[in-house]
């Protein structure tokens, strides 16, 4: 158990708190009792300029490419743990020109049925070390503040000088992945 | 060489694409059996027991849970080891230095221990125990990417962009779309004739990962991928105009996916128009239906699922026939048939 969550907005300098981190897991748990909202939630991960611009269409990590051409930011197949989604994140092996690693998730509109994140119970990210599964920080319930919103930037992992922060953002897009893809610079 | 038991293995860290972490419930390490010591990590699959308390440390340098790296004899990593019965294991980890530094197994901020394993009698995750080494260096990897001028998909392929569509001829009839584009929202193949082609109608064979072949026709009634299914792959409708709509979210279930257009009365159509997928985010390929009027089927398009990304391919092939001879020319050999255009579901 944290012992406290970070609230939205907040962030923590990683590196410098627990200066022998190599490798973090950033754990995303979305939890809905609704099986359509579910079963269309996605999780990904984009590796951004500082400028918040994906490096490129590569450098999206989410359930149909599990990794960046570098291998140091992986989605696993199955999350090890009580998460939807996690992501293991190699910091030393993240390529230098990727300032930020912004975790998002959206409701994948295949089917034409309007779901929003309005249904969710629950929407969070944590911060696990990898080498011992020992959870870091995790935010508060990001859910309580989305209403009609598809899309939502989770928290983000970012470079100050060579030290590793992370920040909880909380952000939530009412036109979905379109609009997160048009912010950051995916294309769709 | 004795085979391992993977129940109680040692995992190793030197093989860098094995998956590191575990849910095993941790096996602490038998003193008796391995009379040299060696240290195991911490592999916890317990996530919610204990965690790092960043806010309320006095200690302004934090050192982190490292794995002991004292050579005793207690190799076990129970946290409530018996050099320190005050550190319980169900709260988070006080990383205030403990009050007696030199008792504690787990003493974290004694700056003479290195954090990773130094020495080489204590080396863990070696299976040839007397070899001393230390945390063994990851080999380089890169995956192989267009970018880096690696070929991929055998070739390099076109790409399609929202601002900048793309037509598919004989000349240049493939195109990829990129693991963005085939992994979100939904892709959508729609046809658009002239009223004087006659009575078009679309169908799609398609093929998923588990070997479940069918073809969809709107007109016909069959309209989800696979049928009945409550969370179709692909669905057609007929309403405003032909369409197929694939729910991309399950892109890889889908195995490959056959355009076919053909008459309802079996006439010969004067071919005409396009057919047009598009991605979710506009991208939009166009494919002339191109054929001299024949009695048959058309097949226009196929699509296929490359390792998640799909490769669209302009066919513009006439089979002459029914469905099933379509179908069965281009390899759908697992749909069972009821009469040439009628498969069995």
């Amino acid at each position: 158990m944290a012992a406290r969550p970070m609230t939205r907005g907040s962030n923590v300098a990683l590196t410098r708190e627990i200066p022998n981190l190599t490798a973090v897991v950033l754990g995303v748990a979305l939890a809905s009792p609704e099986p359509v909202l579910t079963d269309n939630l996605v999780v990904a991960t984009l590796l951004c300029t500082a400028d918040s611009q994906v490096l490129s269409d590569e450098h999206v990590v989410f359930f149909n490419q599990l990794t960046e051409p570098a291998m140091s930011v992986t989605q696993l197949e199955k999350a090890v743990g009580g998460d939807l989604e996690q992501i293991e994140v190699d910091l030393a092996d993240v390529p230098p020109e990727v300032a930020r690693i912004v975790v998002v998730a959206y409701i994948n509109d295949g089917t034409g049925s309007r779901r929003t994140f309005g249904q969710l119970r629950e929407a969070r990210i944590r911060v696990l070390d990898l080498a011992d599964n020992l959870e870091l920080v995790r935010s508060e319930n990001l859910a309580d503040a989305l209403t009609d919103e598809t899309g939502l930037v989770l928290g983000e992992l970012y470079r100050l000088g060579a030290d590793w922060k992370f920040k909880v953002v909380g952000q939530g897009y009412s036109n979905g992945i379109v609009g997160i893809a048009a912010d950051f610079g995916v294309q769709l | 060489m004795t085979v391992l038991d993977p129940a109680n293995a040692r995992p190793r860290t030197d093989l860098p694409w094995l998956r590191r972490r575990s849910v095993r419930p941790q096996v602490p390490a038998p003193a008796a059996v391995r009379p040299s010591s060696a240290s195991v990590p911490v592999l916890a699959s317990d996530v919610a027991g204990t965690s790092l308390d960043l806010f309320g440390s006095a200690a302004p340098a934090a050192p982190r849970v490292t794995p002991p790296t004292t050579p005793t004899s207690t190799t076990s990593l129970d946290l409530s080891g018996p050099a320190t019965p005050e550190v319980p294991t169900t709260t988070s980890l006080d990383l205030r230095p403990p009050a007696a530094p030199g008792a504690t197994p787990l003493d974290l901020s004694r700056p003479a221990a290195p954090p990773v394993p130094a020495p080489p009698t204590t080396t863990s995750l070696d299976l040839s125990s007397p070899a001393p080494a230390d945390e063994p260096t990851r080999p380089a990897r890169r995956r192989p990417s267009a970018e880096n001028g690696d070929v991929v998909l055998g070739y390099l392929p076109d790409r399609v962009t929202a601002e900048r569509g793309a037509v598919l001829t004989a000349k240049r009839p493939t195109l990829a779309l990129t693991r963005v584009q085939s992994g979100v929202g939904a892709l959508d193949v729609h046809v658009t004739v002239p009223q004087s082609v006659g009575d078009l109608r679309l169908a799609f064979a398609y093929r998923l990962r588990t070997g479940e072949s069918s073809v969809l026709d709107a007109a016909a009634g069959r309209t989800l991928a696979p049928s009945g299914s409550r969370r179709p792959v692909a669905t057609a409708t007929s309403e405003r105009r032909q369409t197929l709509r694939v729910d991309l979210r399950q892109v890889r279930e889908l195995d490959r996916l056959l355009v076919l257009a053909y008459s309802a009365t079996g006439a010969a159509l004067a071919w005409a128009g396009a057919l047009t997928v598009t991605t979710t985010g506009g991208a939009r390929v166009d494919v002339p239906l191109l054929s001299a009027p024949f009695a048959g089927v058309l097949v226009v398009m196929s699509v296929l699922n490359v390792d998640g990304q799909l490769v669209l391919r302009a066919e513009n092939e006439l089979i002459p026939g029914a469905l099933k001879n379509a179908c069965t020319a281009y390899g759908f050999a697992d749909i069972t048939w009821v009469d040439a255009r009628t498969p069995l579901t």
